[in-house]
Order: structure tokens, then sequence, then C-alpha cells
């Protein structure tokens, strides 16, 4: 074969290869869509809930699930583990939302900082004599606690392990027992009276 | 190893009621538990506030689900054009073929524009249109004509020609009802036989047709060889006259792949 045939081969080659990896990239891609959709269709309205727990508008909240999940898609792309995503899932929602209530704090432009306030999806105590006394003591607990507490507690209940919720949050295990239980115990001693 | 004498902790029963503890100090807990009334109260009042609490949390429910579906498309949308995003800004392929697709690029573009070149500086009045450049003749002007000949007349005789020597003016003739103009450089063409000589063909001008040298393959000099290569089956009496010269009338470029494209 002469070099104008190997050249020519090699190009189709690499034209084959090339077309080859495309189709089975698009593939890839599409399947890793339908992946993401049914997490999506799983954890939404968990991950919503979560984030809109630190005190953000039901908008900001919904925007924070669109990015968490948007993420999740780069990072499967990107070829990386998708052992635990749910833990994952929340790890990256806790850290949009942290950083969005944060700009809002940092920014009170338009009363943004007393919308954090209002928009807080713990019941406030007006709210939970609604549902009655012993909601609203909890609740009042509750919005007296650090945000770290309330994350763990609100983790624990989403169904995390401790150590999902130790990473979510980056703090130690013990951190998370210690916290759980001392937060538990302030409830409880709000519960009794 | 906790002292199990005393009674747990809210933690310890906590993790307890969680499962978090490991797998050795599951059974001692439970043990202790069992036989520990203070224990067992304690978990039952954790385990109470950890149902308020839950029943808390779902109380705050969103109303969801008029907008779930709304949400969904939209991400949709953005999984979508983050796919193609990404697969025009990083590129899809390995990086390992990366380069060697790079220099065959060049290589082949290298190619082109060389040969291109070339073909335009050494060839520069050839533009031949689809016409011009047929490797076919046309049935209706050139349908063939042939001799009543036999076997002895065409085999015994030593007539090596091919290519007829033909009048200016028949030239002129067929270039013209072939639409050509007669001023073309002959080099681009000749005046063929359909037939030829050697198989019984005439120089009637039903049986001549201008054919391009043009053609990297099926060009005169292919014909020539099939001409020589069906002259000789025929004397050989492996190939019928009147099969061969209805075939090479017919299409002889399936004669060449039929007789000589097995034997090349």
């Amino acid at each position: 074969m002469n070099a104008a045939g190997m050249s020519s081969l090699s190009t189709n080659t690499a034209i084959g290869l090339v077309l080859r990896s495309s189709v089975e990239w698009m593939n890839r891609g599409a399947s890793l869509e339908d992946e993401v959709l049914s997490l999506f269709d799983l954890m939404q309205t968990r991950l919503l809930r979560y984030a809109v727990s630190f005190g953000i508008t039901l908008q900001d909240g919904e925007d924070i699930v669109q990015e968490t999940f948007l993420a999740l898609f780069h990072h499967l792309q990107r070829g990386r583990h998708g052992d635990n995503l749910h833990g994952w899932l929340f790890r990256v929602a806790h850290n949009l939302a942290l950083k969005r209530r944060m700009k809002i704090l940092n920014n009170p432009v338009g009363g943004n900082t007393e919308q954090v306030e209002i928009s807080d999806p713990n019941p406030n105590p007006e709210e939970c004599m609604l549902f009655g006394e012993r909601h609203a003591r909890l609740a009042s607990v509750l919005q007296a606690l650090s945000i770290e507490d309330r994350s763990c507690l609100r983790l624990r209940a989403e169904g995390l392990r401790y150590r999902e919720i130790a990473k979510t949050l980056g703090i130690s295990l013990g951190s998370v027992s210690a916290s759980l239980s001392r937060s538990l115990a302030r409830l409880e001693q709000a519960d009794k009276r | 190893m906790p002292d199990r004498s005393q009674h747990l902790s809210d933690e310890e029963i906590l993790q307890f009621i969680d499962d978090e503890l490991p797998a050795d100090c599951i059974e001692h807990l439970r043990e202790h538990i069992a036989a520990c009334p203070n224990c067992r109260n304690r978990q039952a009042s954790i385990e109470g506030t950890v149902d308020a609490l839950n029943e808390l949390y779902t109380s705050a429910q969103f109303e969801l689900g008029s907008t779930t579906a709304r949400h969904r498309a939209l991400l949709q949308g953005k999984l979508a054009e983050a796919r193609r995003n990404r697969f025009f800004r990083r590129g899809h392929v390995a990086g390992f073929l990366r380069l060697p697709i790079a220099a065959a690029i060049v290589l082949v573009f290298i190619g082109v524009a060389f040969y291109g070149g070339r073909k335009i500086w050494t060839d520069k009045p050839l533009v031949l249109s689809p016409q011009e450049a047929a490797i076919v003749p046309n049935h209706s002007l050139t349908p063939g004509a042939v001799r009543a000949v036999t076997l002895t007349d065409i085999c015994s005789s030593a007539d090596d020609d091919l290519d007829p020597k033909v009048p200016s003016s028949t030239e002129r003739a067929v270039f013209q009802e072939y639409g050509l103009p007669s001023n073309r450089p002959a080099r681009k063409y000749q005046i063929d036989y359909l037939v030829n000589p050697q198989l019984g063909g005439t120089n009637d001008i039903r049986n001549l047709w201008p054919e391009p040298y043009s053609n990297a393959r099926w060009n005169a000099q292919a014909k020539d060889e099939l001409e020589r290569h069906l002259h000789q089956m025929v004397c050989d009496r492996t190939v019928d006259l009147a099969v061969a010269q209805r075939e090479i009338a017919t299409d002889w470029i399936a004669a060449y792949k039929k007789y000589v494209g097995r034997n090349s």
C-alpha cells in the first residue's frame, strides 16, 4: 500500500473512531439524562424541603434543586462514582443553599433579609398553633437551633446515615451524633413543658 | 466498650434507634435496654420526640404537584443543552486519538492541495462536461454495426487495428452528433469503434463514438484491452462471436468486468 493509501486508511479509521465515539458519547449522554431525571422524580421534593429549610424562598429553593441535578449530570458525565448519590445530592444542595442564604444576607436589598426569615419553612409559633400547641413548642425550639443542628435533624429525617450527614455538613461523625442527641434533648424538654 | 453497669447515654440510645452502632455493640445495648426499665423509658421518650419532629416536618409540605412537571421539563432542557455544549466545547474524542486525527487531517489537506494544484497547472483546459466525459456511448447514436464475418475471417487475419483511421469529416460528424466542439484537442478522446473490426465491427458512424481518455480506468486503453481479449476468446471458441458482439455493444464496461476483470 502506498503512502496515500496509508493516509487514506488512517483517516478513514480515525473518522470511524470519531463517529463511533460520538455515537457512543451521545447515547451515554442520553442514558445519563434518563438516570438524572429518574433521580429528580425521586428526590425533588426532599431536596426542595431541605433547601428551603435554610430560610430561602421557594423560588430560590427550586433554582437550587435545578442546579443540583445539573451538577449531578456533570458529575456523572465525568465518570465519577454513582455510589450514594442521595448523600451527594444533599451535599450539593446544602452548599448551594448556604451560598444562597449568605448572598441574601450580605445583600439585603429590597428587604431580602426579611424574606429569609419569613420564608423559613419551619412553621413559626403562630402558624403552628394551627397544628397544636405541641408543634408550636417544637417549632420554636427548632427556630432557636443553629443551622448545623437543624441540618443534622433534617438530613436524619430525610433518611441519611450519620456518615452521609457528616460528609454533607463537613463535620465529624461524632459531631453529628452529639448534635442530634443535643437537639432532640432540647426538643424533648420543650415538649414536656 | 462503654460500661454497661451504668445507664446508657441519650446519644447511645439514639444511635441504637438509628442503627448506627457497630455490630458488636448492638447486642450488648439490646440486652441492657431489655433489662433496664430506665433506659427503656428513655428510648421510648426519644422515639416520641423523633416522631413528633417528623410529624412537624411532614405538616410543612409544599404545594408542588402543579409545578413538578414544569420543573422536570425545565431540567430536561438544561440537561440536553449541557450535553450538547460539552460535546462541542470539550470534544468527545479520547485524548490519545486527538493527535493522530489532527495529523491525518493535515496530511489529507496537504495531499489534496498538492494534487489539486498540480492538476490545475498541468491540465488547465481540461474541464469536460458530463456529456463529454461519458464513458459509455449513447446507444441511440451508436448502437453498433457489424458485417457478416466468419471465425476464419476474423481469426486468420493479423489485423490489429483497434483504433479507426477515420476521415476528419466523419470525426467532425461524430463530435457533432454528440454535441462536442470539433476543435477539441485530439488527446482528450479518440474516435473509437464500439464493436471493433476484429469482432466484425464496421467503420459506419453508427459504430463510432468519441471515447474520453480522461477517465482513470474506463478509458480507451481499457477498451482496447477488452477488444484484444474478446478477440482471443472468440478465436479460442470460449466465447461465441455473436455473444461477444452483443455484449461489447450493449455495455463494454460490464463485458470488461466479465471477461477481463476476472483475469486481471
